[in-house]
């Protein structure tokens, strides 16, 4: 009953040599709230895409459950990629109505909840008849929020939906998120470039850069591998000679570097009192794991 | 009750803490009944498994103890337990940093001893 | 292929009601304008039928892909299932074509010859749709233009306005032409399918 949906090797190439991912593997196993975090263009919306036979890999395998993802009806039953909506369709602007893609969910989603997503269409303030194209930002990312959350699919993924919520709509998703979780424990998936605030929603993060998964596994026990060190220039030199360094910052005498090290190396360096240790949070984290590859390249 | 977490620690941790001030202050008497997993998860806003996280661990310490199909509830002896683990991080966390502190502002052991009944007595 | 096949019942309606609009304009325009030109009603029947299947065997599979094909695959459609369930799509071109033959009193060969280039038409559409959504923009603007020639040349032609009427009811009765079509959609089918089966959607 329990699937995962795993990808193996994945690349995925566009027009013959831009590499929107490169060699990704990733797990997402059954029950978990995940975050997809990278930057705009990271290749989070490409890796949605392939992990629901939505686009082509060019190498690689998907599989839900040991059953491969490509042309398989059953298992994309089994999941919902709810993605950011757009105004503008291929052939100019997206005059499907909201009602519209209720219905074509309805159809294709074999644990679609109609009730609830009637419920959720009150609560936003959607108007059915309204077409998508006159639709503000906000309620576009309202009804994806909307599909996702009635198609009631084991695994469900969200592609950026607080992109055009408001930060009081936004604390209002992730509540609704949390409750729906609570009752189906089904698996999330929401890709995301905002983190701060969404951080403790997510049990494990994978995080995607320039197509290249840079981590992923329990978001705590990430973010506890890194630490903030700062105090004069020699004392922090000194204190993290011989640690993995991500970045670092100078001004005037003082220094601050990003280090990454196990418990072992953290307590020698707590007990080291010329420099100041603090930790980090998730939004600092990625900061570091990212700008740090810029400097290396 | 999302406001109440910090950045300091992992927040596990600081449910638990939070959950051992509260049976400290009385909030909770022993063999009353807790938040549970889910409600905590509601209340800060924060994914269940984290919060499922902070509950275990008071529960390896005897802090709490899990009622079959109904919930969580607090151990006997959970007080006196939760007092003698913080005695223990008492002078870690409070006592070094006092003295410490007072030796960077020239502060002597007579006057810091002083200061000390001064509190003791308000 | 269950969601797909109630989808697309549900876009065809939708498709239609739409689709109905612009033909009853194109009824009236052609009424005006043509009715003087041609000199029985049978042949105006026959000739606007013509017209009226190739537009909606125009529209239907190509809008099926340009526009059908992102709900449905947001939704978890299977490229195998939505070509399959888009053939249907192509039905309502043969069986508008079929009427206005027998509306007009053709009989026997010609009504096989238009139904099954109606047929041709709309595998034609449907190759063309699946090309743009490859292309792009550019190829939905290079198919567009070449879509209003065909279409405008063919309308005018079936018309009479080009040439004599008689060229186009001789043409019908040509027994190529259903043999003819019938390759042809064979053909853009295998092409089509190609096209389509390994495609982002």
């Amino acid at each position: 009953m329990e699937k995962t949906l795993q990808a193996k090797a994945l690349t995925k190439v566009y027009n013959k040599n831009k590499k929107a991912l490169d060699g990704v593997d990733v797990v997402f196993r059954p029950g978990c709230i995940y975050g997809l975090i990278g930057r705009n263009g990271a290749g989070k919306t490409t890796l949605l895409s392939c992990l629901t036979a939505q686009a082509n890999p060019t190498q690689g395998e998907i599989t839900y459950g040991g059953e491969k993802v490509w042309e398989n009806a059953a298992v994309l039953g089994e999941i919902c990629f709810a993605r950011e909506m757009s105004p503008i369709l291929f052939m100019g602007p997206n005059t499907y109505k909201v009602k519209d893609y209720l219905r074509a969910a309805r159809m294709y989603y074999p644990h679609w909840d109609e009730a609830y997503a009637k419920r959720l269409v009150e609560q936003f303030g959607l108007e059915p008849k309204k077409r998508i194209n006159a639709l503000s930002k906000g309620m576009l990312s309202m009804l994806t929020i909307v599909l996702a959350m009635a198609s009631m699919a084991p695994i469900t993924i969200l592609d950026e939906p607080v992109a055009g919520l408001d930060v009081v709509a936004r604390e209002q998703f992730y509540k609704l998120l949390l409750e729906d979780y609570e009752n189906t424990q089904r698996t999330f998936i929401v890709s995301t470039h905002i983190l701060e605030e969404a951080a403790t929603i997510f049990e494990e993060v994978v995080l995607l850069d320039k197509g290249k998964i840079l981590e992923q596994g329990n978001t705590e026990e990430l973010v506890s591998q890194f630490h903030y060190v700062s105090g004069k220039k020699e004392d922090v030199e000194q204190a993290v000679e011989g640690m993995k360094v991500l970045s670092q910052e100078t001004m005037g005498k003082t220094k601050g570097v990003v280090v990454r090290c196990g418990a072992e190396q953290l307590e020698i360096l707590q007990q080291n009192t010329t420099v100041d240790i603090s930790p980090m949070n998730l939004q600092k984290v990625f900061i570091a794991l990212t700008t740090s590859n810029c400097k290396e390249a | 009750m999302q406001g109440m977490l910090n950045e300091q620690t992992s927040i596990y941790l600081q449910i638990a803490q939070l959950m051992e001030n509260d049976i400290l202050k009385g909030v909770y008497q022993e063999e009353e009944q807790v938040p549970s997993t889910n409600e905590l998860a509601r209340m800060f806003r924060i994914n269940p498994a984290t919060a499922a996280k902070g509950v275990n661990l008071l529960v390896d310490e005897d802090i709490l103890y899990k009622k079959r199909g109904i919930g969580m509830f607090v151990a006997t002896g959970a007080v006196e337990r939760i007092r003698q683990k913080r005695k223990g991080a008492f002078y870690e966390n409070f006592v070094k940093t006092l003295v410490s502190e007072a030796k960077s502002l020239a502060i002597g052991n007579q006057e810091l001893l002083e200061m000390i009944q001064k509190a003791q007595q308000e | 292929m269950k969601g797909t096949v109630r989808f697309a019942i549900w876009w065809l309606k939708k498709q239609l009601l739409a689709t109905l609009g612009i033909l009853l304009a194109y009824f009236v325009i052609t009424k005006v304008l043509f009715s003087t030109s041609v000199s029985t009603s049978n042949v105006f029947l026959q000739n606007f039928g013509n017209i009226i299947a190739g537009a909606v065997a125009f529209l239907l599979p190509w809008t099926w892909f340009l526009e059908g094909k992102h709900l449905a695959f947001s939704m978890g459609a299977t490229r195998k299932g939505f070509f399959l369930v888009g053939q249907m799509h192509k039905l309502p071109a043969v069986l508008i074509s079929l009427m206005f033959l027998l509306l007009a009193g053709q009989r026997g060969l010609p009504v096989v010859s238009g139904a099954v280039s109606a047929f041709a038409a709309a595998c034609m559409s449907e190759c063309m749709g699946i090309w743009s959504c490859r292309m792009g923009r550019k190829g939905l603007i290079l198919f567009t233009i070449m879509a209003g020639l065909f279409g405008g040349l063919g309308a005018l032609g079936s018309m009479g306005v080009f040439q004599d009427i008689g060229f186009v009811l001789q043409w019908i009765q040509n027994p190529l032409l259903p043999w003819g079509s019938l390759l042809l959609s064979a053909v853009l089918l295998a092409v089509s399918w190609q096209m389509f089966r390994k495609m982002d959607v």
